[in-house]
């Protein structure tokens, strides 16, 4: 827009706040954190620099590759079932017409919620002695699948991911959905004139037309599980290896811990992971793009 | 994307040899009896006491108790704390707006490149842990640590990236010739933005319910930079309820009860913007 070049001054105000804060907190703060990444340092004190010692003493701790492999883990299976359950759940709401609005306003509540209230009802929800999950397996006498479930050291993990993938679902869906609703008409009106079941318009034509879409809520799902935080910092009663995930272990041990200097190497391992898996998966949806 | 999920209403004819309309509406009312039985189940015990609680789970609460809420209230100390949510909520709100939309108007419209709307735009794939040790430090300096402007600043500036990139597409729409119109009007750039944005309003709501609910919502920072009880969110009141009525489920229920009521009202309102809000991540870019 020339016209409103020629005001350059003026003009270079309308961006200059949003530069300065957005410079300041965001750009230089990841400056600041792969710097502090290199330091020992703990408040109070000052920051000294150790080159990449906190990288090396990461790779020794067990707990380290605890939460990494519960980060990959649950990152698979949230991968899995929320792509797999979205794509059916949309699907299904894709090939209805009376209520459709409903059901879909309706999947997408718990998204809306904060991830501490989720985890809060789940926490009560899987309570050992309380909980209504125990006490209705005992009414239906299950009395044998009764569990101690958040503190058992295996089940902990599974019922920490459990509302992480319940609660983000219901934004995938309605993602696919509308996704579905930008193929054209006519391709499906003539797939089911040539008489292809709807199972087979969904493996098809549904599915080969959505990649690209399939692989942006495969970055979404991807970014939300490095900064998982809540669910897991509330369900564990603040932190046990076994049911925590990078952001929980980043957390604790900069700020429980006041190891601010590994604090900050991990901060950065889920930075570079983050991104990593992002531009992956933009270099795979890249192949798709017509 | 943008304009696929406005696109609700005339559709394909539904299948006509389809058998399975029966099990389709089945297993969507599945899904959403799912989806909500939580939230019910919460809503439920809210209003039932301890014995009714662990007597039926899903049975409807007779007789009414109310004192979960009463205690609930206080425990959580909802006028200070839900006043604190709200503040956060809607200051952040006005000053990210106010500082976004002129800045992605010109990154829309005046900027010659492309280059300053990237810089921003990357930001949104930048995870909160890679910001948040320096935040922390930088508030202690500022003399911002455990203040309301303190927090409401680092909420701003969370938020930049991503009204930009919201923002910027509605006003990279306006035609150039409706800009030009309102300088040979007399007016100057600031008042031809402010022309211009009637025609952002989507935008701004979109923007303005997703960072609303964000910061409502938000626990790590609010965590960490606000200490005092004075300065506490409603969020944060809750989690800490817990840990002082460990088993008291009732009270814990009337508790999340009043912290999700306001976000259910949002989405209730501002249906549309919300979910375009949050699903936003999707949009190519």
């Amino acid at each position: 827009m020339h016209v409103l070049r020629k005001h350059k001054l003026l003009t270079r105000l309308f961006v200059l706040p949003a530069f300065v804060l957005f410079t300041y907190f965001i750009v230089y703060a990841v400056i600041q954190t792969a710097y502090y990444s290199l330091t020992k340092w703990k408040i109070p004190g000052n920051a000294s620099f150790t080159g990449f010692a906190n990288y090396a003493k990461l790779v020794q701790l067990d707990d380290f590759w605890i939460v990494m492999r519960n980060n990959f883990l649950g990152l698979l299976l949230a991968l899995i079932i929320q792509l797999s359950l979205g794509m059916i759940f949309a699907y299904l709401l894709y090939r209805t017409m009376k209520g459709m609005r409903i059901f879909r306003a309706l999947a997408f509540v718990p998204v809306i919620m904060s991830g501490a209230a989720v985890a809060l009802i789940f926490t009560l929800i899987f309570d050992g002695n309380l909980g209504p999950l125990n006490i209705l397996l005992r009414q239906a006498g299950l009395d044998s699948w009764t569990r101690n479930w958040m503190s058992d050291p295996v089940l902990i993990f599974y019922v920490v991911l459990f509302p992480m993938i319940y609660q983000y679902i219901g934004s995938y869906i309605i993602i696919l959905l509308a996704g579905m609703q930008s193929i054209p008409e006519e391709v499906i009106e003539s797939a089911q004139m040539d008489g292809a079941s709807s199972f087979k318009v969904f493996t098809k034509i549904v599915i080969p037309s959505q990649v690209d879409i399939i692989l942006m809520c495969a970055i979404m799902i991807t970014s939300g599980s490095f900064k998982a935080f809540e669910h897991s910092y509330i369900m564990t009663f603040g932190y046990s290896a076994r049911g925590a995930f990078l952001g929980v272990y980043m957390y604790i041990t900069s700020f429980n811990q006041n190891n601010f200097g590994r604090g900050s190497a991990l901060a950065i391992i889920i930075l570079v992971l983050s991104l990593g898996f992002t531009l992956l998966w933009q270099r795979i949806a890249r192949k798709y793009e017509y | 994307m943008e304009a696929s999920i406005r696109r609700t209403g005339r559709r394909h004819k539904p299948f006509k040899h389809s058998i399975g309309v029966l099990g389709r509406y089945l297993a969507l009312t599945l899904l959403c009896v799912t989806t909500i039985l939580p939230f019910a189940w919460t809503i439920l015990s809210s209003f039932k006491d301890n014995p009714q609680i662990y007597g039926s789970p899903l049975a409807l609460p007779d007789p009414i108790i109310t004192g979960n809420f009463q205690k609930a209230w206080k425990g959580t100390d909802v006028l200070v704390t839900g006043a604190n949510s709200l503040m956060y909520s809607v200051f952040t709100v006005l000053i990210t707006l106010a500082i976004a939309a002129p800045a992605a108007f010109y990154c829309a419209k005046i900027a010659k490149s492309r280059l300053l709307h990237t810089y921003f735009v990357t930001g949104i794939m930048i995870p909160v842990h890679a910001i948040l040790i320096p935040c922390f430090i930088t508030l202690r300096n500022l003399q911002g640590f455990d203040t309301r402007w303190g927090i409401i600043m680092l909420y701003v500036a969370c938020n930049i990236a991503f009204s930009i990139f919201i923002l910027s597409g509605f006003f990279r729409s306006i035609p150039n010739e409706l800009i030009e119109a309102s300088i040979i009007d007399g007016c100057g750039p600031f008042r031809s933005f402010l022309n211009m944005l009637p025609i952002a309003k989507t935008g701004l709501a979109t923007a303005m319910t997703f960072i609303f609910l964000g910061v409502w919502n938000e626990m790590m920072f609010a965590m960490i930079m606000l200490p005092s009880p004075a300065n506490r969110t409603l969020n944060v009141a809750c989690i800490n309820l817990r840990g002082q009525f460990v088993s008291d489920q009732g009270l814990l229920s009337a508790g999340l009860v009043i912290l999700i009521i306001p976000a259910i009202i949002i989405y209730m309102l501002f249906q549309e913007q919300v979910v375009k809000g949050l699903t936003a991540g999707a949009v190519k870019g």
